[in-house]
Protein backbone atom coordinates (compact mmCIF):
# COMPACT_ATOMS: atom_id res chain seq x y z
CA UNK A 1 0.00 0.00 0.00
CA UNK A 2 1.67 3.47 -0.84
CA UNK A 3 1.94 5.96 1.64
CA UNK A 4 -0.29 8.41 0.23
CA UNK A 5 -3.24 5.99 0.65
CA UNK A 6 -2.12 4.76 4.07
CA UNK A 7 -2.27 8.64 4.80
CA UNK A 8 -5.84 9.01 3.59
CA UNK A 9 -7.41 5.89 4.87
CA UNK A 10 -6.07 6.79 8.29
CA UNK A 11 -5.32 10.17 9.04
CA UNK A 12 -7.84 11.90 6.72
CA UNK A 13 -8.24 14.89 8.72
CA UNK A 14 -4.62 15.21 8.96
CA UNK A 15 -3.92 15.19 5.22
CA UNK A 16 -6.73 17.58 4.80
CA UNK A 17 -5.65 19.49 7.22
CA UNK A 18 -2.36 19.91 5.90
CA UNK A 19 -3.20 20.07 2.31
CA UNK A 20 -5.33 23.54 3.07
CA UNK A 21 -2.57 24.84 5.03
CA UNK A 22 -0.46 24.55 1.76
CA UNK A 23 -3.21 26.05 -0.29
CA UNK A 24 -4.22 28.89 2.23
CA UNK A 25 -0.14 29.40 2.43
CA UNK A 26 0.23 29.50 -1.68
CA UNK A 27 -2.56 31.88 -2.31
CA UNK A 28 -1.48 34.41 0.62
CA UNK A 29 1.70 34.26 -0.90
CA UNK A 30 0.66 35.70 -4.33
CA UNK A 31 -1.68 37.94 -3.19
CA UNK A 32 1.44 39.26 -0.90
CA UNK A 33 3.61 39.43 -4.18
CA UNK A 34 0.72 41.15 -5.86
CA UNK A 35 0.07 43.72 -3.78
CA UNK A 36 3.97 44.55 -3.09
CA UNK A 37 3.99 45.08 -6.90
CA UNK A 38 1.29 46.93 -6.64
CA UNK A 39 2.12 49.05 -3.84
CA UNK A 40 5.36 50.19 -5.35
CA UNK A 41 3.43 51.45 -8.45
CA UNK A 42 0.48 52.97 -6.88
CA UNK A 43 1.35 55.17 -3.69
CA UNK A 44 -0.33 58.50 -5.71
CA UNK A 45 -3.40 57.62 -4.59
CA UNK A 46 -6.22 60.30 -6.43
CA UNK A 47 -8.29 62.25 -3.71
CA UNK A 48 -11.78 61.32 -2.68
CA UNK A 49 -14.43 62.53 -1.35
CA UNK A 50 -14.16 61.77 2.41
CA UNK A 51 -10.76 62.66 2.82
CA UNK A 52 -9.92 65.48 5.03
CA UNK A 53 -7.99 68.21 3.75
CA UNK A 54 -5.01 67.70 6.42
CA UNK A 55 -4.88 63.87 5.20
CA UNK A 56 -4.89 64.92 1.43
CA UNK A 57 -2.02 67.38 1.91
CA UNK A 58 0.13 64.84 4.17
CA UNK A 59 -0.37 62.41 1.35
CA UNK A 60 1.17 64.77 -1.05
CA UNK A 61 3.71 66.14 0.81
CA UNK A 62 1.81 69.90 0.74
CA UNK A 63 1.68 72.17 3.63
CA UNK A 64 -1.69 72.01 5.35
CA UNK A 65 -1.86 75.52 5.55
CA UNK A 66 -1.60 76.20 1.86
CA UNK A 67 -3.95 73.36 0.66
CA UNK A 68 -6.61 75.14 2.90
CA UNK A 69 -5.80 78.59 1.15
CA UNK A 70 -5.82 76.49 -2.02
CA UNK A 71 -9.55 75.24 -0.85
CA UNK A 72 -10.55 79.16 -0.80
CA UNK A 73 -12.30 78.19 2.63
CA UNK A 74 -12.18 81.51 5.25
CA UNK A 75 -9.21 82.53 7.16
CA UNK A 76 -9.26 82.56 10.75
CA UNK A 77 -11.42 79.37 11.54
CA UNK A 78 -9.81 75.76 12.54
CA UNK A 79 -11.15 73.25 10.72
CA UNK A 80 -11.19 69.59 12.08
CA UNK A 81 -11.27 66.44 9.96
CA UNK A 82 -12.95 69.20 7.00
CA UNK A 83 -13.33 66.51 3.92
CA UNK A 84 -13.25 67.42 0.32
CA UNK A 85 -16.45 67.23 0.25
CA UNK A 86 -17.74 69.98 2.77
CA UNK A 87 -14.87 72.22 1.33
CA UNK A 88 -16.74 72.03 -1.79
CA UNK A 89 -19.92 72.54 -0.18
CA UNK A 90 -18.34 75.80 1.99
CA UNK A 91 -16.66 77.17 -1.21
CA UNK A 92 -19.98 76.74 -3.34
CA UNK A 93 -18.65 74.54 -5.99
CA UNK A 94 -19.56 70.75 -6.93
CA UNK A 95 -16.94 68.10 -5.29
CA UNK A 96 -15.61 67.13 -8.68
CA UNK A 97 -14.58 71.03 -9.29
CA UNK A 98 -12.88 70.84 -6.04
CA UNK A 99 -10.89 67.76 -6.59
CA UNK A 100 -9.63 69.31 -9.93
CA UNK A 101 -8.60 72.99 -8.54
CA UNK A 102 -6.74 71.01 -5.48
CA UNK A 103 -5.33 68.08 -7.74
CA UNK A 104 -3.83 70.64 -10.54
CA UNK A 105 -2.63 72.83 -7.64
CA UNK A 106 -0.39 69.77 -5.82
CA UNK A 107 0.88 69.11 -9.14
CA UNK A 108 1.61 72.36 -10.02
CA UNK A 109 3.58 72.59 -6.55
CA UNK A 110 5.14 69.46 -7.11
CA UNK A 111 6.31 70.90 -10.73
CA UNK A 112 8.01 73.70 -8.79
CA UNK B 1 -18.97 49.01 5.68
CA UNK B 2 -15.25 49.45 5.46
CA UNK B 3 -15.66 52.90 3.23
CA UNK B 4 -18.99 53.73 6.04
CA UNK B 5 -16.37 53.76 8.82
CA UNK B 6 -14.19 55.91 6.82
CA UNK B 7 -16.67 58.22 7.03
CA UNK B 8 -17.74 57.92 10.44
CA UNK B 9 -14.07 57.88 11.83
CA UNK B 10 -13.31 61.11 9.54
CA UNK B 11 -16.64 62.63 11.39
CA UNK B 12 -17.11 61.43 14.88
CA UNK B 13 -12.92 60.29 15.53
CA UNK B 14 -11.81 58.58 18.42
CA UNK B 15 -15.21 57.38 19.60
CA UNK B 16 -15.56 55.42 16.01
CA UNK B 17 -11.95 54.17 16.13
CA UNK B 18 -12.50 53.09 20.02
CA UNK B 19 -15.82 51.05 19.17
CA UNK B 20 -14.53 49.67 15.90
CA UNK B 21 -11.24 48.30 18.04
CA UNK B 22 -12.98 47.11 20.57
CA UNK B 23 -15.40 44.95 18.36
CA UNK B 24 -12.71 43.69 16.27
CA UNK B 25 -10.91 42.27 19.56
CA UNK B 26 -14.34 40.22 20.14
CA UNK B 27 -14.40 38.85 16.57
CA UNK B 28 -16.47 40.79 15.07
CA UNK B 29 -15.68 41.39 11.30
CA UNK B 30 -14.93 45.24 11.54
CA UNK B 31 -11.22 46.87 10.51
CA UNK B 32 -10.10 47.74 13.38
CA UNK B 33 -6.81 47.77 11.85
CA UNK B 34 -7.36 49.88 8.57
CA UNK B 35 -8.94 52.43 11.40
CA UNK B 36 -6.05 52.83 13.03
CA UNK B 37 -3.53 53.76 9.96
CA UNK B 38 -6.06 55.97 9.05
CA UNK B 39 -6.04 57.79 12.48
CA UNK B 40 -2.33 57.45 12.06
CA UNK B 41 -2.51 59.45 8.63
CA UNK B 42 -4.97 61.31 10.09
CA UNK B 43 -2.80 62.67 12.88
CA UNK B 44 0.13 63.13 11.05
CA UNK B 45 -2.02 65.26 8.71
CA UNK B 46 -2.84 67.05 11.84
CA UNK B 47 -6.67 66.63 12.18
CA UNK B 48 -6.34 64.47 15.25
CA UNK B 49 -4.10 64.27 18.44
CA UNK B 50 -1.50 61.65 17.51
CA UNK B 51 -1.16 60.80 21.29
CA UNK B 52 -4.96 60.60 21.76
CA UNK B 53 -5.17 58.24 18.94
CA UNK B 54 -2.54 55.93 19.92
CA UNK B 55 -4.01 56.11 23.75
CA UNK B 56 -7.59 55.51 22.58
CA UNK B 57 -6.55 52.47 20.00
CA UNK B 58 -4.30 50.93 22.96
CA UNK B 59 -7.12 51.08 25.64
CA UNK B 60 -10.02 49.70 23.46
CA UNK B 61 -7.63 46.88 22.14
CA UNK B 62 -6.87 45.52 25.63
CA UNK B 63 -10.63 46.14 26.95
CA UNK B 64 -11.67 44.27 23.97
CA UNK B 65 -9.10 41.28 24.31
CA UNK B 66 -10.08 41.15 28.31
CA UNK B 67 -13.81 41.23 27.61
CA UNK B 68 -12.95 38.16 25.16
CA UNK B 69 -11.15 36.32 28.05
CA UNK B 70 -13.90 36.67 31.07
CA UNK B 71 -16.53 36.08 28.12
CA UNK B 72 -14.15 32.95 27.53
CA UNK B 73 -13.49 32.39 31.48
CA UNK B 74 -17.32 32.52 32.30
CA UNK B 75 -18.60 30.53 28.67
CA UNK B 76 -16.21 27.68 29.51
CA UNK B 77 -17.13 27.30 33.37
CA UNK B 78 -20.80 26.91 31.80
CA UNK B 79 -19.64 24.75 28.77
CA UNK B 80 -17.33 21.89 31.45
CA UNK B 81 -20.49 21.84 33.62
CA UNK B 82 -23.03 21.26 30.61
CA UNK B 83 -20.94 18.73 28.73
CA UNK B 84 -18.85 17.19 31.62
CA UNK B 85 -17.48 14.01 30.56
CA UNK B 86 -19.11 13.64 27.19
CA UNK B 87 -16.90 13.45 23.76
CA UNK B 88 -17.38 17.75 23.44
CA UNK B 89 -16.18 18.21 26.92
CA UNK B 90 -12.56 16.76 25.84
CA UNK B 91 -11.96 19.38 23.63
CA UNK B 92 -12.97 21.98 25.93
CA UNK B 93 -10.21 20.64 28.18
CA UNK B 94 -8.12 20.45 25.47
CA UNK B 95 -7.92 24.54 25.72
CA UNK B 96 -6.51 24.34 29.02
CA UNK B 97 -3.53 21.80 27.60
CA UNK B 98 -3.15 24.47 24.30
CA UNK B 99 -2.51 27.20 26.76
CA UNK B 100 -0.07 25.80 29.75
CA UNK B 101 1.76 25.03 25.78
CA UNK B 102 1.30 28.04 24.33
CA UNK B 103 0.52 30.85 26.78
CA UNK B 104 2.16 33.92 26.92
CA UNK B 105 3.77 33.76 23.57
CA UNK B 106 1.25 33.15 21.90
CA UNK B 107 -1.08 35.68 23.40
CA UNK B 108 1.89 38.20 22.29
CA UNK B 109 2.23 37.43 18.97
CA UNK B 110 -1.44 36.88 17.98
CA UNK B 111 -1.83 40.27 19.00
CA UNK B 112 0.19 41.55 15.71
CA UNK B 113 2.24 38.89 13.87
CA UNK B 114 -0.66 36.54 13.39
CA UNK B 115 -3.53 39.01 14.52
CA UNK B 116 -6.31 36.82 12.56
CA UNK B 117 -6.28 34.49 15.41
CA UNK B 118 -6.29 36.83 17.99
CA UNK B 119 -9.98 36.97 19.31
CA UNK B 120 -9.96 33.44 19.04
CA UNK B 121 -7.36 32.84 21.66
CA UNK B 122 -9.00 35.53 23.79
CA UNK B 123 -11.53 33.07 24.60
CA UNK B 124 -9.05 29.69 24.13
CA UNK B 125 -7.40 31.55 26.82
CA UNK B 126 -10.18 32.64 29.08
CA UNK B 127 -11.93 28.82 28.76
CA UNK B 128 -8.95 27.34 29.41
CA UNK B 129 -8.52 29.67 32.78
CA UNK B 130 -5.31 30.87 32.00
CA UNK B 131 -3.99 33.07 34.70
CA UNK B 132 -5.36 36.82 33.69
CA UNK B 133 -2.16 38.60 34.97
CA UNK B 134 -0.46 36.41 32.50
CA UNK B 135 -2.66 36.91 30.00
CA UNK B 136 -2.95 40.72 30.74
CA UNK B 137 1.20 41.33 30.84
CA UNK B 138 1.54 39.19 27.22
CA UNK B 139 -1.39 41.11 25.72
CA UNK B 140 -0.61 44.60 26.84
CA UNK B 141 2.84 44.09 25.01
CA UNK B 142 1.63 42.55 22.44
CA UNK B 143 -0.98 45.40 21.44
CA UNK B 144 2.17 48.04 22.58
CA UNK B 145 3.92 46.48 19.13
CA UNK B 146 0.27 46.36 17.12
CA UNK B 147 -0.93 49.49 18.12
CA UNK B 148 2.62 52.10 17.39
CA UNK B 149 3.44 49.47 14.38
CA UNK B 150 -0.02 50.37 12.45
CA UNK B 151 -0.19 53.90 13.62
CA UNK B 152 3.36 54.44 12.50
CA UNK B 153 2.83 53.32 9.25
CA UNK B 154 -0.23 55.68 9.03
CA UNK B 155 2.03 58.66 10.25
CA UNK B 156 4.69 58.01 7.46
CA UNK B 157 2.74 56.46 4.38
CA UNK B 158 -0.38 58.25 4.98
CA UNK B 159 -3.00 57.62 1.78
CA UNK B 160 -0.56 54.89 0.35
CA UNK B 161 -0.56 52.86 4.24
CA UNK B 162 -4.27 51.72 3.40
CA UNK B 163 -2.58 49.25 0.66
CA UNK B 164 0.31 48.57 3.26
CA UNK B 165 -2.55 47.57 5.41
CA UNK B 166 -3.52 44.62 3.11
CA UNK B 167 0.39 43.57 2.50
CA UNK B 168 0.81 43.26 6.22
CA UNK B 169 -3.17 41.01 5.92
CA UNK B 170 -1.41 38.71 3.51
CA UNK B 171 1.83 38.32 5.21
CA UNK B 172 -0.23 37.65 8.28
CA UNK B 173 -1.88 34.69 7.21
CA UNK B 174 0.60 33.71 5.18
CA UNK B 175 2.62 32.95 8.10
CA UNK B 176 -1.00 31.25 9.60
CA UNK B 177 -0.70 28.82 6.70
CA UNK B 178 2.98 28.06 7.74
CA UNK B 179 2.80 27.46 10.77
CA UNK B 180 -0.15 24.87 10.16
CA UNK B 181 1.81 22.60 7.28
CA UNK B 182 4.80 22.98 9.56
CA UNK B 183 3.30 21.21 12.34
CA UNK B 184 0.75 18.60 10.61
CA UNK B 185 4.17 18.11 8.15
CA UNK B 186 5.47 17.18 10.92
CA UNK B 187 2.86 14.94 12.20
CA UNK B 188 2.39 13.55 9.37
CA UNK B 189 5.87 12.55 8.84
CA UNK B 190 6.03 10.46 11.98
CA UNK B 191 2.61 8.43 11.36
CA UNK B 192 4.43 7.62 7.86
CA UNK B 193 7.39 7.13 9.44
CA UNK B 194 5.45 4.66 11.97
CA UNK B 195 3.21 3.15 9.15
CA UNK B 196 6.82 1.77 7.40
CA UNK B 197 8.04 0.41 10.68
Amino acid sequence: MNKTKYLWQKHRLLLIGFSLATLVTLFFLFRFVFSVIYWSYNRDLPIEPWQPLGYVAHSHQVDREWLMRQANLPEGIKFVRLTVEEAAKIDGVTYEEMRDRLTAAIAAQHAQ
Amino acid sequence: MTDLLLELVTAYGLIILAGTVFMAALGAPLPGTVLLVLSGAFAAGGDMDPIMVVLTGFTAAIAGDMAGYFIGFKGGEWLKEKLGRTPLGKHVNKADVFMDKWGGVGVFLSRWLVAPIGPTLNYVAGIGQFDWRRFMLWDVLGEVVWVGLYVGIGMLFSASALALVDLIASASWMILGALGMYFMGKRLMIVARKAKA
